[in-house]
């Protein structure tokens, strides 16, 4: 049905290849993957499919989001992510900050996730709230990803970002990496998960929750066992996740329901 | 010299696949690209275009060849990757180790540097002493990578993989990072060796050799000025320096 992003022009599309090197530079100088991929996975998990507001337009940058309880800590990637965005001005904050989610997967070790460029960057951040609660279980993670349009198994094999990184008191509550080699994309975090709690590592209660449900346990079971299905699966919610809302696609999703 | 690349099995290129993936993870883990680019260039570059003998063929896991003057420290490349090699048994370490070198340019912010598989492994280290001397001029760069069939371009094109990385003085016996950057793949390498030496940064006397001399000087300044002209001629002279002896037609 004819191309479902928009076309950019090669001037964007040079821009994109550069910024790509340029961050992928910058994220391996201060091993800061799990924070990138931290920030395109709050501007985008923000979307709601039945208002069509929130999603990976760029709002993240105002103060306004970044207040919210949820991005507690965003402001640093923000910020840091400056300096190199302005050396492109040509490329929308929406498509940059997917573009950083992207290469932070890459880089570390993790499937490569397709990048289409042609967001646009909106006014209105979203209302808060919208995001996970990391206090909570199956019934919640449902309802959440559901909001955003993702299924069962984009929820699982999204948590296997957590693979990447750490939570931090001073920013959520929680302290520690939930995998001995949180600067590794493998798939550790379940094998984690499936292998009990262990001393100096994480797992949240909504981590946990996926051991309990009938539709989740098999899915974190199948990805312990088999880190190329687990990538496979990643990648395609990941590219989901990060189009929420965004091109073609989901006008003629939309027109079909 | 045109190049024949073997056909290897698709099994063979999903490895190459699966463990370029795994390289990306341990040096965004240890930080060790410079230490990976190091060792994928002192494996290639003994190349010797007359005698064929030497080159990118994974002779450098063997003591014989790590304890060459010029590769000191290269014993700990070579561990830190044998995990990971290990989940790869098919794939060659003339091919691993070039891959190594690969993706550190690439998660630095550098060029991608084509990579082809099909590298045999060799069991003949080659002689010492092939390999460049920094307190050396221009004379000798010319020399050493005369032998390996590279020209004046990838002299200039390849010194910028200082770039990446620092000086050990218990390796070399020379001491600091050439720029302020070291962890980070671009041009800066030349634009500090054009605006003078500075305090706390190092520039090798084989690195001062390229500005006083007249062919070497003005691709200098060109890739100072210039950062994708350097990727483009950096990603060349990578490639041919990794296939050294390889799939010659």
């Amino acid at each position: 049905m004819g191309k479902p992003y928009p076309v950019v022009s090669d001037e964007y599309l040079k821009a994109v290849e550069k910024a790509k090197r340029k961050l992928r530079g910058f994220i391996a100088e201060k091993n800061c993957a799990p924070l990138m991929l931290r920030l395109a996975w709050h501007s985008a998990g923000t979307y709601d499919v039945v208002s069509k507001t929130g999603g990976p337009f760029g709002t993240i940058r105002h103060q306004a989001e970044l207040a919210h309880g949820a991005n507690n800590g965003l402001d640093i990637a923000v910020r840091l992510l400056e300096p190199i965005k302005a050396q492109f001005p040509i490329l929308t904050y929406a498509d940059f900050y997917q573009l950083a989610g992207v290469v932070a997967v890459e880089i570390t070790g993790g499937p490569e996730v397709p990048f289409h460029p042609g967001r646009e960057d909106k006014p209105e951040p979203p209302v808060e709230g919208r995001l996970p609660d990391a206090t909570k279980g199956c019934d919640h993670l449902r309802d959440v990803f559901g909001h955003m349009g993702l299924s069962d198994q984009d929820i699982v094999a999204l948590s296997g970002g957590h693979t990447l990184g750490r939570c931090h008191k001073e920013r959520s509550g929680f302290e520690g990496a939930w995998t001995p080699n949180p600067l590794i994309f493998d798939n550790s975090y379940f094998k984690e998960l499936v292998s009990g709690e262990k001393e100096g590592l994480l797992q949240l209660p909504s981590d946990k929750a996926l051991l309990t449900d009938p539709v989740f346990r098999p899915l974190v079971e199948k990805y312990a066992a088999d880190e190329e299905a687990f990538f496979a699966d990643y990648a395609e919610a990941h590219l989901k996740l990060s189009e929420l809302g965004y091109a073609l696609k989901f006008l003629i999703s939309e027109l079909a329901i």
